[in-house]
């Protein structure tokens, strides 16, 4: 794992002073070194140094970042590595917004190397990794990997996720996921017949759930600007 | 971390309340990029700013976002154009009509003014994109990147480029272009201006580019303004060019291009772009220098042939410099340059064939017919004075070839290509002149004869390398031996040359030169004199030992030259006759019968017309060495046994001597008639040996020195017209039946050989040695056929066949 401080650093930063963040919804107050922040990505650099608000007052107000992201970060920043903490979405997210690929990349093998080797399959499961997909496409780019890898996963728990209240709305809200779990489909084996087509659902199932759609696709269109 | 294992926890925050409604979120966005353009960001929050623009790239509104920035972008440039720019406008450029009658100072004014609010129209324009690129930064890196479209900065300054430089009302772009040649053209006249603004603008101009890919030959700079500046710059140097060729003479031409050039080169560096630099360089060397060099050299009174013929190195330098920017092979200075130098050569060949002709005509004024005695004298009087010419000649050949040396050195950068036309320039010349190959010959034998005489050992060497660039350039080599042989062979007989070493130095340059086929002939003189040597002592030492008869008094002392390695005319037959006094006639046929009985075969040719002889005389009681040449003494020993008043008359020495009648006369002359030496008399006195002379033994002779000698010809000298033509017909006879062995040579090789071939493989055998006449080479060819060596192929016209 690399760290911040070993590849990127002489230790020049612990002298030049700290930036004032206040994190959350709360406002949580902390520290961090500028030098240090500024070095992680060009995005964070012009956070702390501009001609705005925060460049001129050397405070950073930062509302809509979760304290606990936001504690992990600084614990990556400074050494390196973080515990894992199931929030390998939340820090997918944000360093995406803040153009961080090692911590990305970090995130993400984490996430492999933990959860894995793990198969869901209680509800409970099923419900935090339908919430946790929807997080995923609601806060990534179209074009980050980990979605598709998402769909993947999905797929593979099809049968599981399905029966998930949630799964549904998850699946009308978002079309870009539908799209990529049904590329990952692969369909009947044989040609259907009357019977057969049964065995998976019925007719009016189908029905049902294009009414529904359609039922929230309007409400949305309705909705005022 | 056991307490999550496995587990996928919802995130903690709720997921439906996340929706952002495009306008709301834009509305504050666009405030804040005004704020931006309003130079108010300092009360702007970048991280609500940042975070808004994220938000909207996330809920799939990049496109729309993009979309907007633009056109806000673009409204507020459009302003930007009809607010700031426009009333700048310099109406007069814009309309082309400079000429108006605006003075130049409120031309500049105005110019500089609109210059000055361009570049800070842009500066802003760049200030400003900048911080919203940076606050946009989440939409370039994630929706610019992913639809593969410019980032907002790079769309941005497209739009700046459309806006206000190509108004679609006013002209900007256009008026920039104007006002910056205008500028640059009072800069050219010798105004101040300012060229920071300039620089400026022109940065702009670098810095936009035709389309959003940027691509480096599409800047705004290339596509708009250079190709208008560099066209308006080639009327102007065009113009320059024909005043200044009018006006000035060669120097003042060259020194203005000079300054042209680095004045063009500086603008490049500080007003305008590097990218222009070889552009404006090309138009300057174009106009200035490739239209014009030829007639700046051709200057009366100041171009090349001032230059060169008064050594103006650095003017010269400037001539190399400028002509090799437009031409690396530097034609029309090599050709210029070495047409001087041939002309300045053949000045040289000319002087000495005026000096000869005069010299000539002077003794034919001498009168008598060519047999004559005094014809005779004079014609060597004639020679002599033609040796001191020859030495002239050379030494100022050698003072032109230093001459165009130095300057080669230090103006032509000792340039490869022009040495190589300066040598073929001096071989020009001095090829030009059939006497080279004689005159350089004769210096080489002026300097290694006395001329080296308290010269070290490196200065020898100095002396010795210029007579060898001399002789590189001759092409008659053959001639050249010829000569040299000639000379080196009195230096040798006559104990002339100053040092063997530096004779032998000499060779081996030759040697290094053009090889030992060349030098063999050289080196084989030497071996002689060794062995001559060696034999003179021996055969001494065996007279005393064995000859119980050995007289003292006759000292024979040998030279055997072996008559193919000497020039000493035919062998075998006896072309010398002389009747030698009977002690002398003894000690000759002692030693012939020596020599032969040591080499049987070989054949002795005695040569009463090359030896010296000491002789023993008494004048008045004191006692005289008499040093002579070999025909000297036998005419003073025919004077031996007579009374003191009796006397011989020219007939009666002719017929006791056998001695052939010139050689007599120029014998007699010397010692009967020239002073000092006169130990005969003649009657009747006169300057002048006639047949009809009468000779005496002179008893009033007298000598303060104890050791006289009575020379005839003591020194090489240049040849009389008679001697030239006889080694023309000479080196004719040779080259024919040089080329004709070289012909046996290939026919026998090749068997079957084209015409053509023939005569071409002949030319480079022969090369080195001489430039074989075409014509002698087809008689040659004429004559082996007709004595059958060689015969035309059957049925092939062009083709010989080998005879075995």
């Amino acid at each position: 794992m690399s760290s911040i401080l070993g590849t990127k650093h002489s230790p020049n930063f612990l002298f030049d002073g700290t930036v004032a963040l206040y994190v959350g919804r709360d406002s949580k107050r902390m520290e961090i070194h500028k030098k240090l922040l500024a070095s992680i990505s060009p995005e964070l650099d012009k956070h702390v140094n501009n001609d705005m608000k925060e460049g001129i007052e050397g405070i950073i107000l930062l509302p809509h970042e979760e304290e606990v992201v936001f504690t992990l970060f600084t614990k990556w920043v400074y050494t390196g590595d973080y515990a894992y903490e199931d929030d390998t979405p939340f820090l997918c997210v944000f360093s995406d917004k803040f153009n961080i690929p090692t911590l990305r990349h970090l995130a993400k093998s984490k996430f492999h190397a933990e959860v894995s080797p793990f198969e869901p399959n209680s509800t409970e499961d099923a419900a935090g990794l339908v919430l946790a997909i929807g997080y995923a496409y609601d806060n990534l780019p179209n074009s980050d990997p980990i979605l598709k890898f998402l769909a993947h996963y999905a797929s593979w728990k099809l049968e599981l996720l399905r029966a998930t209240p949630g799964f549904e709305e998850l699946i009308l809200a978002r079309p870009e996921f539908l799209k990529a779990l049904l590329a990952t489909l692969k369909g009947l084996s044989t040609k259907p017949t009357a019977t057969t087509s049964q065995m998976y659902a019925t007719e009016d199932d189908w029905n049902r759930m294009a009414l529904k759609a359609l039922a929230a696709r309007r409400a949305r269109a309705s909705q005022p600007k | 971390m056991n307490r999550s294992r496995g587990k996928i926890r919802p995130p903690r925050r709720g997921l439906a309340t996340d929706h952002v409604d495009f306008d709301e979120y834009w509305e504050v966005l666009a405030q804040s990029l005004r704020e931006i353009y309003a130079k108010n960001a300092s009360h702007l929050s970048f991280e609500e700013v940042y975070r808004n623009a994220y938000k909207l790239v996330l809920k799939k509104h990049g496109d729309r976002l993009y979309g907007n920035v633009k056109k806000l972008v673009g409204e507020h440039l459009q302003t930007v154009a009809v607010r700031d720019v426009k009333p700048l406008l310099p109406s007069s450029i814009v309309t082309g009509d400079v000429s108006f009658g605006t003075a130049t100072t409120e031309r500049r004014t105005v110019g500089t003014k609109f210059l000055e609010r361009l570049k800070f129209v842009w500066e802003d324009h760049q200030l400003c994109m900048g911080m919203m690129k940076e606050v946009l930064m989440y939409m370039d890196r994630v929706f610019c990147a992913d639809h593969k479209i410019p980032s907002i900065y790079v769309a941005c300054m497209g739009l700046f480029r459309d806006h206000v430089l190509r108004h679609p009302e006013y002209n900007i772009g256009t008026a920039l272009n104007s006002v910056i040649m205008d500028q640059i053209k009072m800069e050219r006249d010798g105004d101040i201006i300012n060229r920071a603004t300039i620089r400026a603008c022109v940065y702009m101009l670098e810095g936009l580019y035709e389309t959003e890919e940027e691509l480096e030959d599409q800047k705004v700079y290339l596509t708009s303004f250079e190709k208008n500046f560099l066209l308006a710059s080639e009327v102007f140097y065009q113009k320059e060019g024909e005043q200044l060729l009018r006006d000035c003479d060669a120097t003042t031409y060259l020194r203005k291009v000079d300054k042209r050039l680095k004045e063009e080169y500086s603008r490049c560096h500080d007003t305008l772009s590097v990218l222009t630099e070889p552009k404006i360089m090309e138009v300057v060397d174009q106009q200035l220098i490739d239209a014009n060099i030829n007639d700046v050299m051709e200057m009366e009174g100041s171009g090349l042939q001032f230059m060169l013929d008064n050594d103006r190195y650095e003017d010269l330098k400037l001539v190399y410099d400028l002509i090799s920017r437009v031409d690396s092979a530097k034609r029309s200075l090599k050709k210029k340059m070495c047409a001087r130098l041939v002309t300045m050569g053949k000045e040289i060949n000319r002087a000495v064939s005026t000096q000869q002709i005069s010299a000539v005509s002077g003794a034919d004024g001498a009168g008598g017919s060519s047999k004559s005695s005094a014809a005779v004298v004079s014609e060597e009087k004639v020679a002599n004075n033609i040796t001191v010419v020859a030495i002239r000649w050379v030494d100022e050949v050698l003072a032109l070839k230093d001459k165009y040396e130095s300057i080669w050195e230090r103006s032509f950068d000792k340039d490869k290509g022009i040495q190589a036309a300066m040598t073929r320039a001096f071989t020009d010349f001095i090829n030009d002149f059939d006497r080279s190959p004689e005159f350089i010959s004769l210096f080489i034998d002026e300097n290694l004869r006395k001329g080296l005489k308290g010269k070290t050992e490196s200065e020898v060497d100095v002396v010795l390398d210029k007579a060898l660039t001399l002789f590189r350039y001759i092409s008659d080599k053959d001639v050249f031996e010829r000569y040299y042989k000639k000379h080196l062979s009195r230096r040798l007989l006559m104990n002339r040359s100053v040092s063997h070493d530096a004779e032998k130095q000499m060779i081996g340059k030759f040697k290094m030169e053009v090889g030992f086929a060349f030098t063999g002939k050289f080196e084989g003189m030497f071996k002689d004199m060794n062995i001559s040597e060696e034999m003179t002592s021996e055969f001494k030492r065996l007279l005393q030992e064995s000859n119980s008869n050995y007289k003292k008094g006759v000292e024979l002392s040998v030279q055997i030259l072996t008559s193919t390695f000497w020039p000493v005319g035919g062998s075998g037959t006896n072309d010398h006759p002389c009747v030698y006094p009977p002690e002398i006639r003894a000690i000759r046929d002692s030693f012939t019968k020596y020599y032969l009985d040591r080499h049987s075969g070989r054949k002795l040719d005695w040569r009463p017309d090359m030896g010296t002889a000491d002789i023993r005389a008494t004048f008045k009681g004191k006692k005289h060495e008499l040093n002579v040449t070999t025909y000297g003494m036998v005419i003073l020993m025919a004077f031996r046994d007579l009374r003191p008043e009796e006397v011989l008359s020219f007939e009666e020495i002719q017929t006791i001597t056998s001695i052939p009648e010139q050689d007599l006369v120029r014998n007699l002359q010397a010692l009967a008639v020239a002073p000092k030496t006169r130990v005969l008399i003649k009657k009747p006195m006169s300057r002048d040996v006639r047949l009809t002379d009468v000779f005496a033994v002179n008893e009033e002779f007298s000598s303060k020195f104890m050791r006289i000698r009575i020379g005839v010809v003591a020194t090489n000298r240049a040849e009389t017209e008679q001697e030239r033509r006889d080694t023309d017909e000479k080196t004719e006879r040779y080259r024919g039946a040089t080329i004709e062995a070289a012909l046996v040579r290939i026919m026998k090789q090749r068997k079957l050989i084209s015409h053509t071939e023939l005569v071409n493989e002949v030319l480079t055998q022969m090369g080195s040695r001489f430039n074989p006449d075409l014509t002698m080479v087809k008689k040659r060819i004429e004559s082996l056929m007709e004595r059958e060596y060689m015969e035309r192929a059957e049925g092939e016209r062009q083709v010989y066949h080998y005879i075995a």
